[in-house]
């Protein structure tokens, strides 16, 4: 059962990184063209078209591209040729192919693809952070703590996991929308419930131990007994607990901008929103981006099964 | 009865915990009502007519004191009593989220009697699709529904729970296709994946053995030797996918514009409206640890072994 000899599933998680990472400075821009004319607006994947990038900013993007003869430029679209004055190419119209097609702005679907694996895999790491060191830190102190603090803990975590958690999360990333880092909180803010379950239930395994009595009866602070002897001793289980926090998030990002929370950048959920709007025409919209927001579930859930096995098995 | 006790203050909690959220959103219901022309005095009196000018403390014990009389308050962005608002999701809810649980184990007890039956490599092809279909996003698996069955196919309603102007249940029944497949399959798949793990442990039983030493084999072994003995625990579970339930319906209802408890959620939350968000969460919540409690008790009743209080196990 272990995927730790799959390949396959590395590749694809160092794949989707590097897309995230270094994608956006490839693929182009996903802004809106500054003149999409219907020619450019919803084309299907593979579509032919031209661009060329306008002097003072923007481009242009259409099926057929020339200069004006009186200044302008001339651009084809369903209705035929037709002249917008008062812009000026920067380069000569250059031709691409755009293997996922237009949305309704015509925006290339593979550009803004590209920049949402941006936006939501730094919102996974960055929540799958949160998640785990606010999780661990609850764990231990309600390990190193006394009863009332356990007690308080406790509740607070019941309290969280009585929720459905995408209504926890729901109304704490409204408390910290706009920005990609705020939903990170807010999705890290959701999910530590388990990890400081797990780390708790280990933590508390290992505080039997003879070295963990030893130390405290020799006198050491609650800081070092947590640094020094307790988390070195949980970190295979937040090794094991990661990648699936992680997968978790990719999924809750997902969901919350496609409920219309503003994740402070392209987002595959809002794109499958932004699809759905448009939907009778142009499956694509919908398709592509959700596919991806699939891939990247499975394949940070195959990566915790990789490294869960090592541990649980 | 420390179980009930247990149950009844973590709701006590959620409480809070709601309250204190929802008062920490930037911003208060008057702000997100307010129309550009409203004068700030006329504003003002509104908040003041709403409570919102009392400090947070102040407004937590009067919510209390009109909860205890049973007063749930009045919905400041729909203008209209909660518990009325409350009292027309909740069955449409109720509606969807039994489709949904009766179509998951419909489903999902027979694919995995059906998927053991199967050589072990096809196995390992289904356990995957079962992991890719339980990961599924469920707002885009609802969309991909919509597209499939209604864009393309025609054949489906793709939103709200019954045809303009009403009708009668014939009428109402293809409403509630999608919305409940969107919430089924993703369960199903789910329960798929569990149940098979649990037969695969009764598998190695010993009266497994000795059943197919007196010759029984193939769907009739599985099905009386090994499907039995390992459904309690699947059945236990409902209790838990309660919470998978209400938390899908947070996004399938707002898919499907079905007007019930989620999308009412959804929206009250995020429009800021404080009465209807803090009791409809209440609700779900009390769905949700309801569930749990008596997917405990239910677990318990079936095998007296988990009699120990929790935290004091082995």
């Amino acid at each position: 059962m272990s995927s730790r000899g799959k390949p396959g599933v590395w590749a694809l998680a160092a794949g989707l990184a590097t897309v995230a990472i270094v994608g956006p400075a490839l693929s182009g821009d996903a802004a809106t063209p500054s003149y999409a004319p219907s020619a450019a607006q919803l084309l299907p994947p593979g579509s032919a078209v031209e661009e060329v990038a306008l002097e003072g900013g923007g481009f242009l993007r259409s099926r057929r591209i020339e200069a004006a003869t009186g200044g302008g430029l001339r651009v084809l679209s369903e209705s035929g040729w037709r002249t917008i004055g008062g812009v000026r190419a920067a380069q000569e119209p250059y031709r691409r192919r755009l293997w996922l097609g237009t949305d309704h702005q015509g925006r290339d679907i593979l550009a803004l693809a590209v920049h949402g694996a941006r936006t939501s895999l730094t919102v996974a790491a960055l929540a799958a952070f949160v998640a785990v060191v606010f999780g661990t830190g609850m764990g231990l102190a309600s390990v190193l703590g006394g009863g009332l603090a356990r007690a308080g803990l406790h509740l607070l975590a019941d309290a969280a996991l009585g929720l459905p958690r995408l209504l926890l999360l729901l109304i704490l990333a409204v408390c910290f929308e706009g920005s990609t880092a705020g939903v990170a909180f807010a999705v890290g803010l959701a999910s530590w419930m388990e990890t400081a379950r797990l780390v708790e239930a280990e933590a508390r395994r290992i505080a039997r131990g003879g070295f963990f009595c030893a130390a405290r009866a020799a006198g050491a602070s609650g800081s070092r007994l947590a640094l020094r002897h307790l988390v070195p001793n949980v970190a295979p289980v937040l090794v094991a607990v990661v990648p699936l926090v992680a997968a978790e998030a990719v999924l809750l990002e997902a969901t919350l901008s496609y409920l219309g929370v503003n994740p402070g950048g392209v987002s595959w959920g809002l794109m499958v929103a932004d699809g759905q709007r448009a939907l009778p025409h142009g499956w694509w919209l919908v398709v592509f981006p959700g596919s991806l927001v699939c891939l990247a579930a499975l394949a940070l859930n195959d990566l915790a099964r990789g490294s869960g096995t090592a541990k649980a098995a | 009865m420390g179980r009930l006790a247990h149950a009844a203050g973590t709701l006590v909690a959620v409480f809070v915990l709601c309250f204190v959220l929802l008062h920490a959103m930037p911003g208060d219901p008057q702000d997100r009502l307010e129309a550009p022309g409203i004068p700030a005095s006329e504003a003002e009196r509104t908040r003041r007519a709403l409570g919102l000018d009392a400090p947070a403390p102040v407004q937590l014990v009067r919510t209390v004191v009109s909860y205890a009389r049973g007063d749930l308050g009045i919905s400041i962005g729909r203008r209209e009593r909660v518990a009325d608002v409350l009292r027309s999701a909740i069955p449409a809810t109720m509606l969807l989220g039994a489709a949904a649980l009766a179509l998951a184990y419909g489903a999902g007890v027979p694919a995995a009697l059906l998927v053991l039956a199967l050589p072990a490599r096809a196995r390992r092809s289904c356990e995957r699709v079962a992991l890719a279909l339980a990961v599924v996003p469920r707002f885009w698996l609802g969309v991909l529904l919509v597209l499939l069955f209604h864009s393309l196919a025609g054949a489906l309603p793709a939103s709200h729970a019954a045809p303009p102007g009403g009708g009668g249940l014939a009428s109402r029944i293809p409403h509630l296709v999608l919305p409940a497949l969107t919430l089924a399959i993703p369960a199903a798949a789910s329960i798929c994946r569990y149940q098979l793990s649990m037969m695969e442990a009764v598998l190695e039983a010993p009266h497994v053995r000795a059943s197919r030493a007196a010759g029984r084999a193939g769907l009739g072994l599985l099905a009386r030797d090994v499907l039995r003995p390992s459904l309690s625990a699947t059945a236990a579970l409902a209790g838990l996918d309660l919470q998978v339930l209400v938390s899908g319906a947070l996004v399938g209802e707002s898919v499907f514009a079905w007007p019930g408890l989620g999308r009412v959620t959804a929206e009250a939350v995020l429009g800021a409206d404080y009465p209807l968000a803090l009791a409809s969460a209440l609700v779900s919540s009390a769905a949700i640890v309801g569930g749990r409690f008596l997917a405990e008790e239910a677990a318990r009743r079936l095998d007296p072994r988990l009699g120990s209080p929790p935290g004091e196990g082995p």
